[in-house]
């Protein structure tokens, strides 16, 4: 048998292929810094924009400047072969990383022109630069934000860049960078895109690695031998299933569903009550008979409220929670497993770990174990940026009867005639407060002209609201 | 009509928000922002623009704004800069409530005003107004000029309606009405 060997390049066909690498990924260049420059010229950016800009800026100008470099040696008649070889090499993987850079830049060029709430993502950078000012070892990325399809999302290119080993001619991406992605159809809506605060937990989780954290509590679990998994080990027939497979695959699933959690957790921990409602109105874009399900990469919604509620409860919101929202809150006492036992777990996951059984035991060890270290983790770790109970009781009353008069709440009058600035999370509950009470006050005395009835005078104070809530909010960076 | 004093006005700005004679500003302007008979306003974050588009006019009323407004955020300690004779919608970083029976006047500050700019046409506002106020920024001067949000831009003086005990109207009326953006015809 013979196998096929290609024909050996020659030294000639080496350097025309480096030539031509090096041209194609010049002019990708080219085209990377038209598309950033036209964007430039037409809008102004928040300041963690220009930085990804300026970050692309700099690689475009190494890239460039390699090229020139490689097409410059491989004319020269004595060039070393084997360097040029592995300079074609260096081309294709600068392409990868310049078309990845690529996708981010046309998404965050999209935000800025697209009215996304520029406050909230503010108010979520002050919350990385105290999270980084409190732990010195770690930073806690800013956002930029850019535009997406459907979904909320966050993007994270320390974990993801690095994967591509561009070969040490870019500068590394800057840490204290990360993306949110916002929902073209929900840009206006500020009180729904207070789900990006859960974005953003996910940015914490990754630095914070709190995923490395959680494994070691799950391995030494795993390594003690402990009861739930004893039962998991006994339960699978040896020869398909090991301990280094359930290791991974159901390591796999828990770290997906403690991701979300804790990222439930931080949204919670900054924003009080206010996150809850976010939430809580997710449901309207769920189908109905998945909100108990545990699905591959999120934990049932029902699941989420109900860890959400208890931990805020624990942490002092009781009264405020029962005050503000009692719906929201028997809502969810009444609709929410008393038992995790009782919570199903979707099909696709219990093929990928290949047992009913085997799913529900990992479903129940995350909900018993891994549950309440995530909310030890998240408390510590969302100290410096956490709501205050006692502002939020102080404030929220005030703010929304401010809203009820159709008057912006940023600052409040207080007992003693002085103005006091409102605090954002006070600010988004009484937004919420407001909204969940039916908005009643604005129906009763703002009149709109002819034509706006029903369902469209609804959407129309929806609407006023949520830029109520953005102004408020943006008053907050007031100096 | 009587123009209210420093102190008039400073004394309605504490009579809570809720009331129908209270005067609000939201964020307070500094005690300095204060004149005896007028009070400073600042410039907001958002602009809009008319955008390059197809649309060979706009009609009043009947244009859809989508197709020629393009809004625009500049944080604080960013900067716009408006080209010479060009124009730009701003709008003012105070959220005002003005009480049912106190009119006011938005004027340029003089200082920018010598550098031609303008940022008012229609410059009365109405008693009971609530809503920050959409400011027609025009350069008609030969150079560019730097705008930055926060900046004192203009000034109010408020007049009191003489012979109005009461609301003429309960309702808070209009579209226009609790503006926080700039806002183009519609």
């Amino acid at each position: 048998m013979t196998t096929y060997t290609p024909p050996k390049k020659t030294e000639a066909e080496i350097k025309r292929a480096l030539d031509r690498e090096a041209e194609a990924t010049a002019r990708f260049c080219d085209n990377v810094l038209e598309f950033v420059l036209q964007s430039r010229a037409s809008v102004e950016y928040l300041p963690e924009t220009k930085e990804f800009f300026k970050y692309v800026d700099a690689v475009c100008a190494q890239t460039y400047k390699y090229a020139q470099e490689a097409i410059e040696e491989a004319a020269k008649p004595d060039s070393d072969i084997d360097s040029v070889s592995s300079r074609t090499g260096d081309f294709i993987l600068l392409r990868r990383y310049l078309s990845l850079l690529h996708q981010l830049i046309k998404q965050a060029s999209d935000a800025s022109i697209l009215n996304v709430p520029y406050p909230l993502i503010m108010l979520i950078n002050r919350c990385a630069a105290a999270l980084s000012e409190a732990n010195k070892a770690i930073t806690c990325p800013n956002v930029v934000p850019v535009a997406s399809e459907i979904y909320n999302f966050h993007y994270d290119p320390l974990i993801h860049l690095r994967k591509i080993k561009a070969p040490g001619i870019v500068p590394d991406f800057p840490s204290n960078l990360g993306f949110i992605g916002l929902p073209f159809s929900e840009r206006e809506n500020t009180c729904a895109n207070c789900a990006l605060f859960h974005e953003f937990g996910h940015l914490v989780y990754d630095r914070f690695e709190v995923g490395s954290k959680i494994k070691k509590t799950h391995d030494k679990l795993l390594n003690d031998e402990d009861p739930a998994y004893k039962k998991i080990l006994s339960l699978l027939p040896p020869s398909l299933f090991t301990s280094s497979m359930l290791e991974s695959k159901g390591w796999r699933v828990l770290s997906y569903w403690a991701n979300e959690i804790f990222s439930d957790l931080i949204a919670a921990h900054i924003l009080g009550p206010g996150f809850i409602y976010t939430l809580w109105l997710l449901q309207y874009s769920f189908p109905l008979q998945n909100l108990n399900v545990f699905q591959s990469q999120h934990p049932a919604f029902l699941y989420r409220l109900s860890i959400l509620l208890s931990e805020l409860e624990r942490l002092g919101w009781k009264e405020v929670l029962e005050k503000n929202s009692l719906e929201v809150v028997e809502w969810i006492r009444k609709n929410t497993p008393a038992n995790p036992e009782h919570y199903r777990i979707a099909e696709e996951v219990e093929e990928y770990l290949e047992s009913k059984e085997l799913a529900q035991l990992v479903k129940d060890h995350f909900c018993k174990q891994i549950v309440p270290n995530l909310m030890q983790l998240a408390e510590s770790i969302a100290k410096p940026i956490a709501a205050s109970v006692g502002e939020y009781k102080e404030f929220v009353p005030k703010a929304t009867a401010y809203f009820a008069n159709y008057i912006v709440p940023s600052y409040v009058l207080d007992d003693d005639k002085k103005y006091r600035k409102v605090p954002c999370p006070a600010l988004i509950g009484a937004a919420y407060t407001f909204y969940l009470n039916g908005m009643k006050e604005w129906h009763d005395t703002v009149e709109l002209p002819e034509g706006f009835s029903g369902i469209k005078k609804g959407a129309f104070f929806y609407k006023k609201l949520n830029q109520f809530l953005t102004k408020a909010v943006s008053d907050a960076f007031v100096e | 009509m009587s123009i209210l004093s420093k102190s008039e006005m400073q004394d309605l700005l504490k009579i809570p928000g809720e009331e129908l004679d209270s005067l609000v500003v939201t964020p307070p302007p500094p005690e300095d922002a204060f004149d005896d008979d007028s009070f400073d306003i600042r410039l907001g974050q958002y602009f809009a623009s008319v955008r390059q588009t197809s649309v060979p006019f706009v009609t009043l009323g009947q244009t859809p704004l989508d197709t020629i407004q393009q809004r625009l955020f500049v944080p604080f300690n960013h900067r716009i800069i408006l080209q010479p004779h060009s124009s730009i919608l701003g709008i003012t970083l105070e959220y005002i409530k003005l009480p049912f029976n106190v009119s006011a006047q938005v004027l340029t500050k003089s200082s920018w005003g010598r550098y031609y700019l303008t940022i008012a046409t229609a410059t009365y506002v109405h008693a009971g107004f609530r809503g920050c106020l959409t400011l027609e920024i025009l350069n008609s001067s030969n150079t560019a000029i730097e705008l930055k949000p926060g900046c004192r831009i203009g000034q109010m003086i408020l007049f009191r309606v003489p012979g109005l005990e009461k609301p003429l109207k309960h309702m808070i009326r209009g579209r226009f009405a609790g503006t926080v953006y700039p806002e183009f015809p519609q």
